[in-house]
């Protein structure tokens, strides 16, 4: 028998929301509207929400401002070229449905809950995912992007209201100021850029 | 007029060096006894100790009736308040999620059946004991440990939007008690 979560009263409910981690605190939201309204409810505030791009995977993490080495994960997708039927489930991801996958992976030592989709609802899928994680929040955290390759890059248009982006690309050769030109007119009002590059002269 | 048990009384744990005693009795005429240091973990139970004016002298001529909690739960929850009756009180939680560590005794005590488990919530939070509900909700909550949205909402009996949706719809179809 599942233990009937909805039919506690509404103070034992919070109780319980306060003993999750805030990966749980995410994928209890994804259950349903419903469950995703009582989250609202918990009031929760963050700092800093820090979206990380890298190839295939966007991870979102939390923390106090002043913080950065007190983030904890919150949400993490990937993208695939295609979702095998068998492992395919639907989601309803803020008046979206989108086609996806639940695969656990282990990472620094915890099995973590990886959300897969399409790689062609990509811009869907992260408009989506800001606007269900921002909602999640009472307060507007400060947004830090942080991107670490140059297919990283293109995609991040799709995440908007972002205060500062860090490009920490180690690889050489790999960016151009054009893709840089790309980015800052896809992000005019950045309080701050901070990019890591080994960047070369034009011969 | 004291009420005369029908039933064995539970000892539950006998206390020597706190000699004033409580008796309760649960819903279904089960009688409990429990020392003063444990009986204060409940909020509810201390305040109705208080507010009648039982004494180390009438105390055990008094049994407090509680009609909301049955013997089982109340079993539970005696042994629980007598563990940790000397515990050092809780500091106060800054963050939202609270940190703590969930003893072995008290994993042990609450490895019960959801549907145990939930009366056992019920009863605690009618009963306002602070530290069972964080242990219980501790409990419920590391069932999410690991679980994908689909698996949660099977453990926690929750309804996708769309039966969400189905059942608002059949409730309003049907006719209401006018008929």
């Amino acid at each position: 028998m599942p233990i009937p979560f909805l039919k506690f009263p509404r103070l034992i409910q919070l109780e319980i929301f306060k003993q999750l981690e805030f990966t749980e605190i995410f994928l209890m939201s994804l259950c349903s509207r419903k469950v995703k309204n009582m989250i609202q409810n918990l009031n929760l505030e963050a700092g800093i929400l820090v979206y990380g791009l890298l190839d295939s995977i966007v991870n979102v993490a939390v923390g106090p401002h002043e913080g950065l080495w007190q983030l904890q994960d919150f949400a993490n997708f990937e993208h695939f070229e295609s979702i095998p039927k068998n492992e395919m489930s639907l989601m309803n991801f803020e008046d979206n449905t989108i086609e996806c996958s639940y695969k656990k992976e282990m990472m620094n030592g915890k099995e973590l809950c990886i959300v897969g989709y399409h790689a062609s609802e990509e811009e869907t899928v992260l408009k989506s995912l800001q606007c269900h994680v921002s909602s999640l929040f009472r307060n507007k955290p400060y947004n830090l992007l942080m991107v670490a390759s140059p297919s990283a890059l293109a995609r991040s248009a799709a995440i908007s209201h972002l205060n500062e982006v860090r490009i920490i690309i180690e690889e050489p050769q790999m960016l151009d100021t054009s893709q840089l030109d790309d980015f800052m007119n896809f992000h005019p009002n950045l309080d701050g850029v901070q990019i890591m590059h080994p960047f070369t002269l034009p011969r | 007029m004291s009420v005369e048990p029908e039933v064995p009384i539970v000892q539950v744990e006998e206390v020597r060096e706190n000699p004033v005693l409580y008796k309760i009795i649960s819903s279904d005429n089960h009688v409990f006894t429990i020392s003063e240091h444990a009986v204060k973990l409940s909020k509810t139970l201390w305040d109705l100790i208080t507010n009648l004016g039982l004494t180390a002298e009438n105390a055990l001529d008094n049994p407090i009736p509680v009609e909301n909690v049955n013997g089982k739960n109340m079993e539970t929850i005696v042994q629980f308040c007598e563990r940790h009756k000397y515990d050092e009180e809780e500091p106060e939680y800054t963050n939202y999620i609270r940190e703590f560590v969930l003893p072995e005794w008290d994993r042990q005590l609450l490895s019960i059946d959801n549907e145990e488990l939930f009366q056992l919530i019920l009863a605690t939070n009618y009963l306002d004991i602070q530290k069972l509900m964080d242990y219980c909700c501790r409990v419920i909550g590391d069932m999410a440990k690991d679980k994908t949205p689909e698996e949660l909402r099977i453990i926690y009996g929750i309804p996708t939007d769309a039966e969400d949706d189905a059942l608002e719809r059949s409730a309003s179809d049907s006719p209401g008690p006018s008929g």
